[in-house]
Formats: structure tokens, sequence, C-alpha cells
């Protein structure tokens, strides 16, 4: 017999409360489909539902499902939670389609409803508290790489693949670039935390606030948000959890307490404890106090002050290495300033950068100048500026800018190439290294003729070429076919003092080579990334801007992940717009009672029909038996009789229970 | 938190601020398990690593040790993962010792069955061993001694060697101290060389390595083996040995291309002992000729592949490594560790310039534009081509005489790495040039012009990187090098280092055409001079003629 009619009535009886917990905490595969608790009902009672919602339930829970008591108290605990999560009726009433699908479940762990009640808890040893006071240390340094990736994020948004997710080669060269390990656990917690978003088929950051914010409520943000990845089940273990409490007798008993967990719970689990280790919410797995305080729910500026130690370092070492030395954590404004001009290659409590050619031509690109580096480097050093730091200012501040790469809007290429001297446009158009680029002489008329052009942008790529003789006779440009990111990036590889005109900046570091996505997939400006920067805009509008010419396929697989990645979002709202359905159509009273009666035809299910005829309510038991030219026929064994009774005459219908 | 000197990172390395009150303290208590990897002015950095941690366990230290010195003067709390990697490190030496059973067979013992389980039963260590004597203890074949060790380290266990040296036949070498004597750092080095039995001191150039070794040998009273890189340093270790030791003329033998000698003490360079005729080693007898005491390895981190794989062979007898940096461009320093043995002693450069052995220098590079037509042709040439161009532009002479022009009166080097370059580069300097096709002869003929004065210049390819004594230079002028070698920087620099006479600064200048590939390979080795903390400047090649850019000169 189907459970349907019963989980229906069951949800019909839901405040608004009630009803969204339990959409919230079930699979619903189609919620756009769901119109009443009927379709909802169905929804819940797919195999596919009922397994996710069984694999979350402890061993106790799934013995009551597995072993129902005929005379159970419905104000139990268990079957309050079962009701909850839509496995009972109302009445605690077993509901067929979730006896089946346990039995299969536990038939396929080698388990049984004997097996569960027989099991003893497993006996574990309570762990000593563990020393956590160098908590710090671990939040600090994921802090601190959080950071660096966000920024990097906001320089250089991360493609997205076809799942969502951010690209494996972003992810490496980041990795690679920053010196920072597993970005993917960094990532995962920037977006719980809300930090990055995808947008057009690009990971980018929205975190500039949280950027700007002080040590300790960027932790608490990221702290608040690995929390909220550990799966609930596992979180509830740890109420009650102090400081210097372990969390491995936890980790050793959830299989015993959840027997039906899946993989993915303990792969999650797994992922979150390791979140968890690395920003010191617990340390050698032992709960740090600040991660006693993120767990229960502590308010963020709570949380912040936890990480007040150790004292922020007064300023930084600059060495004729180049190398930077950061003796300690520094400040907000002090991190992004030294940010803008260095690359880290250790980060902790203190860290490790290096400024490099490359850095510094990045920063000019970026619209620094060199008093402005200078200034900046004077605001943090404790030592002065060596002279090789100096001389690399210097010169690279004469010669940035001698050569301007602008996105080009013809017809006869993407990206235009602008000289301050002749004799680098000369050896630009012979170097073998930019054989690729297939730069050539523009045509007859000049680049600026094209009444697109003109429309487009090449009054204001002029505009933003200052310094360069964009236009002089005697130095004309250069065209190429290929993106304008591309061609910078190439020239800056081969070594030429190349900048980025009209919003265009260095891909990823000065001289790192554009990021090989799918064609059409150009990485533009950064929104804010630096003082002097191009304004900002989203990235839809810069892909817009600087890929003139994106590819079809380009779009198309930038569409298929860009609704990928929002699935989550669009998923969210379709639940919302469930309980605001079901809500009313149980407000209504019953609809579409033919439904409910053919089910309980089909199913054999006793129905409770309750009818009103000419002013009479009467309520009879009664087995439907058929249903034709809205009436519908059924026998009433209590009184031995086949009544037919009319459908619009139907107020209310529940389905009865058999017998456990 | 005590705020201390150091902060130990989870990448293994550990930043000393050098104005720190404590800083000394803690510098002498890293050295013993830490290699210095940098030391800029301000921040130094160490790092931890397997074969530093396993040297100073071979020198008695324990874990607990190492890691009170981290606690007591780290600044913040030693991230976790690195104590406890120092403690597992620490703890797996020794554990496997090789030793002689009462027969004087080698065996190979081991505290705990299992790690004796585990070595054994590894593919490349099963034939090395016999069948187990029991749980604890294998008979090791008797030619596999060195490879033992060397995949014992490979693997993680490194063995402690007990199994005692051949004393070799007893031969009266003595220092003859009269009007010098040994440093004190020289005499620390011998000591702890005498105690290890084998091992390597790591000394800078110009900090007198040559005298470690006629000591060391002295200490060992034994017949000795030399090994050199090349003649002409055979025969500067000859002269030494003559000068400073009561060994004569005919007690010292040379086995080189030329000379085919063995006496009491033979010196013999890497190249003739790794010559193969018909796809044998046909100099390989020489190990053997006499009963050595003690084999010396000149320059260790040079050395050969195939010297590694006889020097395998020769784990009975005591074994001397001298070198000025362990790091090995080929990545080989665990094959230096388990063969010649575990670092006895190191002294860092500026400790010894800052006592006056050594000379103090100053590094500058020049930057070069290449001319129109210059750069046109390295835009077009192929990638192969590319370096040899930009090393080689012609404006390098020009910059060249301007900097001597700048040092009157001193003594000067130019180096480089084209002879092409260094043909046209001597013609243009009217003075003489030495380069591998020099003859023996006619090459320690200049070298004593050098000396003498007589020789103001000298144009050199990488022939006098090693191994050759320039006590009177002052300058050097690097005009192009081998893509970036930090080995080669250190030597190159470290002819610079000897003491000198007088007050004179030394100044190394590297010449780098602007915007090449050039410039890419100058950062590595601008970086490796920096981070050893010799003052470093970057200038424009107009600078040059800049009275006020450069070093006073005397």
């Amino acid at each position: 017999m189907s459970g349907t009619l019963a989980l229906s009535s069951l949800i019909a009886s839901l405040d608004r409360a009630a009803l969204s917990q339990l959409a919230r905490a079930r699979r619903i595969a189609a919620p756009n489909s769901v119109n009443d608790p009927l379709d909802l009902a169905t929804e819940l009672l797919k195999s596919d539902s009922i397994t996710q919602a069984l694999t979350m339930l402890p061993r106790a829970e799934l013995l009551l499902l597995a072993t129902p008591a005929a005379t159970a108290d419905p104000s139990d605990t268990g079957y309050v939670r079962l009701r909850t999560l839509g496995l009972i009726g109302a009445d605690n009433a077993p509901l067929a389609e979730v006896g089946h699908a346990l039995e299969t479940l536990l038939t396929a762990r080698g388990l049984s409803a004997a097996s569960l009640a027989a099991a003893s808890n497993p006996t574990t040893v309570p762990a000593e508290p563990g020393d956590t006071s160098s908590w710090f240390a671990s939040a600090l340094t994921a802090t601190g790489q959080a950071g660096w990736l966000l920024r990097d994020l906001e320089r250089t948004p991360a493609k997205l693949n076809r799942n969502g997710e951010v690209a494996a080669a972003w992810m490496r060269t980041a990795e690679d670039r920053l010196a920072i390990p597993h970005t993917d656990e960094l990532l995962e917690v920037l977006r719980t935390a809300d930090l990055t978003r995808p947008e057009g088929g690009f990971c980018v950051a929205r975190g500039s606030a949280w950027l700007t914010s002080e040590r300790g409520d960027r932790w608490a943000a990221l702290a608040i948000a690995s929390v909220a990845l550990m799966p609930p089940e596992f979180r509830g273990g740890l109420a009650g959890a102090t400081a210097g409490s372990a969390i491995e007798p936890l980790l050793s008993a959830f299989p015993h307490r959840y027997p039906l967990a899946t993989e993915a719970t303990f792969a999650a689990i797994e992922r979150a404890a390791k979140l968890w280790e690395r920003l010191g919410v617990t340390v050698g797995g032992h709960l740090s106090a600040a991660g006693v305080a993120a767990l229960t729910g502590s308010a963020a500026p709570d949380l912040a002050a936890h990480l007040s130690v150790p004292e922020t370092a007064p300023g930084i070492y600059i060495q004729p290495d180049l190398s930077v030395i950061v003796p300690g954590p520094l400040t907000a404004r002090d991190e992004a300033a030294l940010a803008a001009i260095a690359l880290p290659e250790q980060l902790g409590v203190a860290s490790t950068l290096r400024i490099s050619e490359a850095t510094l031509s990045d920063a000019f690109h970026r619209g620094l100048t060199g008093d402005t580096i200078r200034e900046l480097i004077e605001g943090l050093t404790l030592t002065g500026i060596p002279q090789p730091v100096d001389y690399l200012i210097t010169t690279l501040s004469e010669r940035a800018g001698s050569i301007v790469v602008v996105p080009h809007f013809g017809d006869d290429a993407r990206t235009r190439v602008e000289f301050a001297r002749p004799e680098l446009r000369s050896t630009v158009l012979v170097d073998r290294r930019l054989a690729h680029l297939q730069l050539q002489e523009p045509a007859a008329r000049g680049p600026f003729d094209s009444a697109a052009d003109r429309a487009a942008g090449g009054t204001a790529a002029r505009g933003t070429s200052a310094g360069v003789t964009t236009g002089d006779e005697q130095v004309r440009p250069l065209l190429s076919r290929l993106r304008a990111d591309h061609v910078l990036a190439a020239l800056l590889d081969a070594r030429y003092p190349a900048r980025g005109g009209a919003g265009l900046v260095a891909p990823g570091g000065a001289a790192d080579v554009a990021p090989c996505g799918a064609a059409g997939t150009a990485v533009a400006a950064a929104p804010g990334a630096a003082p002097g920067a191009a304004p900002t805009e989203g990235p839809g509008e810069r892909a817009d801007a600087s890929v003139a010419t994106a590819t079809a396929p380009a779009t198309a697989s930038a569409s298929a992940s860009a609704s990928a990645s929002a699935s989550a979002s669009a998923s969210a709202s379709a639940i919302e717009a469930l309980i605001e359905r079901v809500l009313e159509s149980s407000q209504d009273g019953p609809t579409d009672v033919s439904r409910q009666v053919t089910l309980a035809i089909r199913d054999r299910t006793k129905l409770s029909v309750t009818v009103e005829i000419r002013g009479a309510v009467r309520t009879f038991s009664v087995l439907p038996v058929s249903l034709a030219a809205g009436r519908l026929r059924a026998l009433d064994e209590a009184a031995g009789v086949e009544r037919t009774l009319p459908l619009d005459a139907i107020t209310s219908i529940t389905a009865i229970a058999p017998p456990a | 938190m005590t705020l201390g000197p150091l902060i130990v990172q989870s990448d293994h390395t550990v930043l000393l601020e050098v104005a720190h009150p404590d800083a000394e303290d803690a510098r002498h208590e890293l050295a013993v398990f830490a290699e210095l990897e940098r030391a800029p002015e301000h921040i130094h950095t160490y790092r931890v690593t397997r074969l530093g941690l396993w040297n100073a366990r071979a020198a008695g230290h324990t874990a607990e040790e190492i890691l009170d010195t981290l606690n007591r003067h780290a600044k913040f709390p030693v991230p976790s993962g690195v104590a406890a990697e120092i403690a597992d490190t620490m703890r797996r030496y020794g554990r496997l010792t090789i030793e002689r059973d009462a027969e004087g067979d080698l065996i190979l013992r081991s505290d705990d069955a299992a790690i004796l389980r585990e070595v054994s039963s590894a593919k490349k260590i099963a034939p090395l061993l016999g069948n187990k004597i029991d749980d604890l203890t294998a008979p090791v074949e008797a030619w596999a001694r060195g490879e033992l060790k060397q995949q014992l380290v490979a693997r993680g266990w490194p063995a402690e060697d007990l199994a005692g040296y051949r004393p070799g036949e007893p031969y009266d070498i003595s220092l003859e101290e009269g009007d010098w004597e040994l440093r004190d750092y020289q005499a620390k080095a011998v000591e702890a060389f005498q105690r290890g039995g084998s091992g390597v001191v790591v000394l800078p150039c110009g900090a007198g390595k040559t005298l470690v070794g006629a000591a060391s040998m002295a200490a060992v009273g034994a017949k000795t083996l030399i090994l050199v890189t090349n003649a002409v340093s055979a025969r500067q270790w000859r002269d030494e040995l003559l000068k400073r030791t009561n060994l004569t003329e005919d007690e010292i033998g040379e086995y080189s291309g030329q000379v085919k000698e063995v006496k009491p003490v033979t010196i013999a360079t890497y190249q003739i002992l790794t010559s193969r005729r018909k796809g044998e080693y046909a100099h390989l007898s020489l190990l053997d000729a006499q009963d050595w005491g003690v084999i010396v390895y000149d320059e260790v981190h040079l050395l050969p592949a195939p010297v590694f794989k006889l020097t395998a062979d020769l784990q009975a007898r005591r074994r001397l490594g001298l070198t000025a940096t362990l790091v090995r461009e080929d990545g080989r320093e665990g094959d230096v560790f388990s063969l010649i043995g575990p670092k006895r002693y190191d002294a860092a450069w500026k400790d010894i310039e800052a006592q006056g052995f050594i000379a103090p220098a100053e590094c500058f590079e020049i930057r070069i534009d290449l001319p129109e037509s210059e750069r046109l042709e390295y835009a077009v040439a192929e990638d192969q081509d590319r370096y040899r161009l930009a090393a080689s532009t012609a404006q390098k002479e020009r910059i060249a005489r301007d900097i001597i022009e700048r040092h009157p009166g001193e003594s000067v080097l130019v180096i480089g790495q084209y002879i092409d370059q260094l043909e046209s580069m001597a013609e243009s300097l009217g003075c003489p040039l030495i380069t591998g096709q020099t003859p023996v002869d006619e090459r320690e003929q200049l070298f004593n012009a050098f000396r003498s004065g007589e020789e103001r210049i000298l144009v050199v390819s990488k022939v006098a990187n090693f191994s050759v004594d320039l006590p009177d230079a002052s300058v050097a002028i690097q005009i192009s090098g081998s893509f970036g070698s930090r080995q080669e920087e250190a030597q190159r620099l470290g002819r610079l280092l000897r003491p000198k006479q007088s007050d004179v600064k030394a100044s190394f200048y590297t010449l780098i055409a602007r915007d090449t590939v050039d410039q890419d390979f100058a950062q590595n080795r601008q970086r490796f001079l920096a981070e050893q903390g010799y003052a470093y400047t970057i200038l424009d090649a107009e600078d040059v003629a800049a009275p006020r850019s450069l070093p006073a000169s005397s």
C-alpha cells in the first residue's frame, strides 16, 4: 500500500515552519512541479529522496523505522524527528516506500533490524585535552592565504568548469604563483562565506569589505563558514565540547552512530575536519577555544576577539636580494599595500615574499607610479629601500608603457600594439618569439579610420595611452588577430616593456602567460585592483569589452558552466516557491480530490472521508472501489453498505493507517 | 611566546633576525642542524633538512636538544608539523648500524626487527644483504658497504657506520708551523674530522681548506690519496704541502694526464680516475696502489658520478671531503652524505670575513643596452643562440675597459664562458688569455706572473673557476657565465676572497645585456650573492663613466 496519502495528510497539517524544515531537509528532485501536499508527498516518496533522508538518520531512529511499535508514543523525540523528515505519516503511520527503501539499504550494508538493535555503542576512551595554544598560527596562515587568493580572484576571475567548479588549471597556477597549497579547500570556504560567487562562467571575488577588515574579523568569517561545511550530523555530536576536546572519538564513533551514512558524508566530514585544522578551529584534532566559540555560534565580533595575538608587526624587512620578510601579522591596509608589489613565497604568522621585476611591472601596469611604490615601501619598511629594489623601480618607471597593448574593434584585428620608440617597433616586428602573434602593419587607411573602431573606443584607447606617440606617422601601431591579453602576456614574457591600455591588465602576474581556457574566455581588468586601475565593471561586461568576437562554442561553454554554478541559488528559491504553493493549497482545503481518490483505489487504502451534503457533515471510513461521473463508490465495511459520494461534497480526505 | 630571534615556518625554513640581541646565540645553535640558505642584511634564512638533522644526529645531538633550541629562541610557536618531523627524522638515524662481527665480517644491525624487515625487503637493498642472522641482524656483502649506506639514506633510514677504518700504512706527516699557525676554525675542523673519522668540512673559498686537508693528513699520520679537480689544482696542492708540512718533493706524487707517479702522498685528478679504456676504468688500480690511510676529496661538491661509484668501494678508508658549498647542481647531496660522510664542520663566509681571514667583497651588476643592430640580431635568433648573442655583445669590451680604468694598480680577472669573446676581450685589453687549451706549464707561468704583479690583467675561461690560488686579484669582471650556476658564482667570487695584502675591498662585476636571457640567468646569480650577504648594486652602463657611482678605488 502506498504511503502517499498518509504523507500528504501529514504535510497538509504542517505549519509554515515545519513545512519549510521538511522541504529543506529532504531532496526534492522537481520542486517546480509541486503544487500541493499530494505532489510533495509523491516527490518525497521517490526512492532517491528517501535514501538521502535515511542516510542522515542515527541508529536509534533507524531502529524506530525498522521496528514500528503498535503503541508508539507520538511525542517520543525520535518519532517527532521522523515526522519532521516526512519518513512516517501522521500518528506515526509507517510508509511502505520508506520501509522498503530501508530494508534495501540495510541489506546492502549487511545489516538488519535485529543487528541495528543488537549493536552496542563502541567504547571510546576520552582523549586527553590537547594543547591548542598555537591555534592562532594556523588561523593566521589560512586567513592570510585566503586573502591572497581572494585578491588574485579580484584581479583574475577564475574560469569555472562545466560542473561549476573552479578549473583545476587556475588552481594549479594560483598554487604555484602564490605558494598556497590546496587552494580547493580555501575556495570552498570562501564560497561558503559568500566571498566569491559564480558569474558569467567565472568565479569572481565579492570580498572587498572582507579584505579591508582586520584579521580577527576575516578569520571569524572563514571559521563560521568552515563550521557550516561540516555535516550537521557530526556537528551535533560536538554539543557540549570544550576547548581541548578531541574530535577523534566522534570521528571513530560516527559510522556506528550513523550506520547508513554514505561515502559522500564521510568525505564531507573529512574535508571539513581538514579545514578546521587549517583554520585553527582544531589543533591536532583538538578543538581550540576559538573553535568551540565558532561551533557554538558565537557572534562574529566575539570570535574575532580571539585572534588578538600576536601583536601586529611594526613593519617589514626588504632586503637586497629582493626578499621581503614580514615578521608578524600586518594590518589589513599594510597587507594590501604589500600585495601590490610582491608575491608570497611562504605565508604564515611571519611570511616571506619576493619583489621582482615582474611584480613591480605588474604594479605599474595596474596604475601605480614609481613615486607611489616608493611611498608605499617607505611606509612599510623598517630598513629603507635597498639599492637593487630602488634601481628596479627607477628603471621600470622610466620604461613601463613604452609599448601599449589595447583591444581593437575593427574588422581586421582584435588587438592594437602602440610604440613609444620606433626601434622597439622594428624589434617586435621581427622577434621570433612573437611570430605567433602575427603582428602586421595596419591597412593603409589606418586603424582609426573605421567607423566601428571610432564608435567602440578607438578614441578612448588613444586617450589611455598617454605618453605614447600613438597616431604618430613615424611610429605606426601594429595589429594582431589574437586577443589583447594574449598579446600582452607574450610581449611581457619576451621582456618587452609593455602594459595594457584601455583597462587591459597583465593576466595573473606580469610575466605570466595568459590562462589557457577555452577560446574566447579573456581575462581582463579586475574590479578596483589597484589605485589608478581602470574603472570597474562586472565580469560579463568585461568579457564583452575585452573580447569583441568571442566564439560561439566558448559562449555555450560559459553558459553551461554558469548555469551549473547558479543552480544552487536557483534551487533555494525553487524551494521557497514550493513552500508557498503547498501552504496555499492546504489552506484552500483538499484540492484535486479525484487524484487522492484514484491513488486510494489503486493502493486499496482505506480513507476517512468527510462530506457535507445539504448542511449536514458526516464522516465515513470507507474502502474506495471506483470513481466515475464525479462520484466515489466505496465500501463502508462498518455499516456493511456500499456508498456513493459526490466528489464536490467531500471536504476532507485522510488515509487510515493500517494497524502496525 | 618568548619573542626570540627565530621564526620557524611550516616549510621548514627558519628566519633569524640578525639585529636581535640573542641572534648570535641562536645562530650558533641553529648551525648545528640547519643549513644557511640566505644571509642578506637583516634576516637570514636557514632550512631544516633531513640531511642537516642527520648530520646533527651524527654529531651526537638529539631531537630534544634541537626542539629546545627552536622553542627557546622562537618568536612564535614552532609549527607542530615541523616539530613532529624533526623528531621523526632524528629518530631514524642510527636505528641501523653497520658493524663488524667477531670474525670481522660486516653486519647490519637494528634495534627494531620491523625496521630491519622493512629495509631488507626493499628491492635495491635485498641483494646487498645475506640471509638474516636473527631478527635484528643481517650480514652485509663485503663489497656493499657504500651502496648499502646510499640505499638506506634514500629510504630514510641512514645507518651509522661503526665498522671502523683500515688504519692504512703509517707515514710521518707533520705541519711545519713557524711563521704561521692553523687558524682557530681550521683546527676545529680538523678536530671534528678526527672525531668523526670521515666526513665533509665546509669552508668558504680562500679560508684555507688545503691547510685543513694537510692538518688532517698529519693527524691521521698515514699514506694519503688526494683527489682534485684538475692538474693545476694538483700542483697547487703539492706546493702548499711542500710549504706547510715536512713532506718533500720525493714523497709527493702527481697522478694526472701528464704525470703518473704513485708516492706516499699522491695527488690525482678526478678526470684520470674516471677515464676509461675499452669500457674499463684504466686507473682504478691507483685506489689500491698503496694502503691509503685517508682519502681527501677536494671540491667534493664537484665529485663526478663515477667517483661516487668508486668511492662506494672505499668505505673502509677514512675520507675527508673539502668544499665551499654542499649545494650540488645535480642534487646529489645525499650521496655525499652517505659515501663521504656527514658534514663535520662548517663556517659561514661572513664569519670568516669578519675575522679578517678573507677579503670583503662588493658585487656590481652592470646592465648594458644592446645596440639596435645587435638587438635585431637577438630578436631573430633561435632560442639556443640567444644567450651566446646577448652574453657576447661587443659592448662589454668597452664597459670592461672603463671598469679596469676605475681600478688603477689593482689586479683584475676577466672571466667568461665563450672562447671567441674571451679572445676578442684579451686582444682588446692587450692582456694574456688562459683557456682549457693553454698548456699547464704556460698556465702556471701566467699565474705566477699575475701573482708577482708582472701581469695585472688576466682573461680566463672557466678553467680558473676551481682551485686556482690568485691571492692578489681584487677585481673580477664576469662577462659571461654558465647559465646562472650558483656554484660557479660562488667559485668565481672565491677568486677574490683570498686574504688581501692591502685594505682594498674586492669588487666583483657582472656585465649583463638588458632585457635578454642574459639578464634572466644573471638573476639567479645575483640572488645567490645577495643571499650570501654581499653588498649588491645594480647600475646602468652609463653609470660606469660617472665617478660617484662606482666604489672608491685605492
